[in-house]
């Protein structure tokens, strides 16, 4: 329960400390990162609850989750569409989806 | 088949038997945790250096706006020059299409015609008439005024004008009797000519051109030229062509 927290303290420490300020990496794709581990970790806490938590699956579905979204942000960006709003729009809903899966597991069946 | 990476493909993954090791899925986690926690202290800074440089730009702007403001006013005074210019411009060709179009409609007998000339006067003889003489020969006749007009319209004149009835292209010189049609109007002797041009050069071409004045005056014809420095021949009663005027 402790590794969580240390690993986002970490996080915002190297952030924080990081002279790099993202002009080469677009803004766009950042974000879509930060919204594709945002889900994968709700997903993984809600399947942690159902005892169906599998690390190497859930590792590997998170990868191609980013990756596959992050080359659609690319194209949309290279094409001139805004395809980043579709994506965010996606995995917000599952976010939203698999937050009251969780609501329910933890308030209701216990 | 349950053997390698192909079992984590198998519809039921719940019912595989991983070992479960609680230190990978809290690594698991609190990667996710410094993933999203690094995205978004970046994305911060990025819209903080962001919003500075809007704040810089901000700065920099009043002086930006006074040189706009410079600018425009330069650009209304010069688009209000390039009114005028045009408008002045438009002005003279006006007048100068005027002048030409004025001197063509004189030309044309649209309008009346000032300049220096020649007056030529005629009238019948009052000399009587003996015995055997032919009082045809003691009259102005139309073709005399005819051969004088192209004598004149020879030597250059430019408008003439046989009492106050101005000569045209279309005009014509019919003998009806004892009075002479021009421009379908009668004209009675005593007749004036005016005609101008350069006067000498018309006096030359009456006084020895085919109907001399000496072959008149023998027979009592009075005639006279007169050089005048200035004759208005008037405009003609018709109009000889369609007018230009308002159509160019």
């Amino acid at each position: 329960m402790w590794i969580p927290i240390i690993g986002l303290l970490i996080g915002l420490v190297v952030g924080g400390l990081l002279p790099v300020s993202i002009p080469i990496i677009n803004t766009q794709i950042n974000t879509i990162l930060v919204i594709t581990a945002t889900d994968a970790l709700f997903n993984g806490f809600l399947n942690k609850l159902e005892g169906k938590f599998s690390t190497m699956l859930f590792s590997i579905e998170f990868l191609l989750n980013t990756l596959l979204a992050i080359g659609i942000v690319y194209f949309g960006i290279i094409m001139g569409i805004d395809l980043f709003l579709a994506i965010t729009i996606i995995f917000g809903v599952r976010i939203f989806h698999n937050l009251s899966q969780i609501n329910q597991k933890l308030f209701i069946h216990r | 088949m349950n053997s390698g990476w192909e079992k984590y493909f198998l519809p039921s993954y719940g019912a595989i038997q991983e070992v479960r090791s609680p230190i990978k899925e809290s690594i698991f986690f609190g990667g996710l945790c410094f993933l999203i926690s690094l995205g978004l202290i970046l994305n911060l800074k990025q819209t903080r250096a962001n919003t500075d440089k809007l704040i810089f730009l901000l700065s920099t702007q009043p002086g930006l706006v006074q040189k706009i403001e410079i600018l425009e006013a330069q650009n209304s005074i010069l688009q209000s020059e390039i009114v005028s210019e045009k408008h002045k411009f438009t002005k003279q060709l006006e007048t100068k299409t005027e002048k030409f179009l004025n001197n063509y409609n004189s030309l044309l007998a649209i309008n009346k015609y000032k300049g220096e000339g020649v007056i030529i006067t005629l009238n019948d003889s009052t000399k009587p008439l003996t015995y055997g003489e032919n009082p045809n020969l003691m009259i102005v006749h139309n073709l005399d005024l005819l051969s004088i007009v192209n004598e004149l319209w020879g030597s250059g004149a430019k408008a003439i004008s046989v009492n106050d009835q101005r000569i045209t292209a279309t005009s014509e010189f019919n003998c009806i009797g004892p009075i002479i049609l021009i421009n379908k109007s009668r004209v009675l002797p005593p007749f004036t000519i005016k005609a101008i041009g350069d006067p000498e050069e018309l006096e030359r071409a009456v006084s020895n051109g085919y109907i001399k004045k000496y072959d008149l005056e023998n027979f009592g014809i009075k005639f006279t030229i007169q050089k005048n420095e200035s004759i208005e021949v008037p405009a003609s009663s018709k109009t000889p062509f369609a007018s230009f005027k308002g159509n160019l």
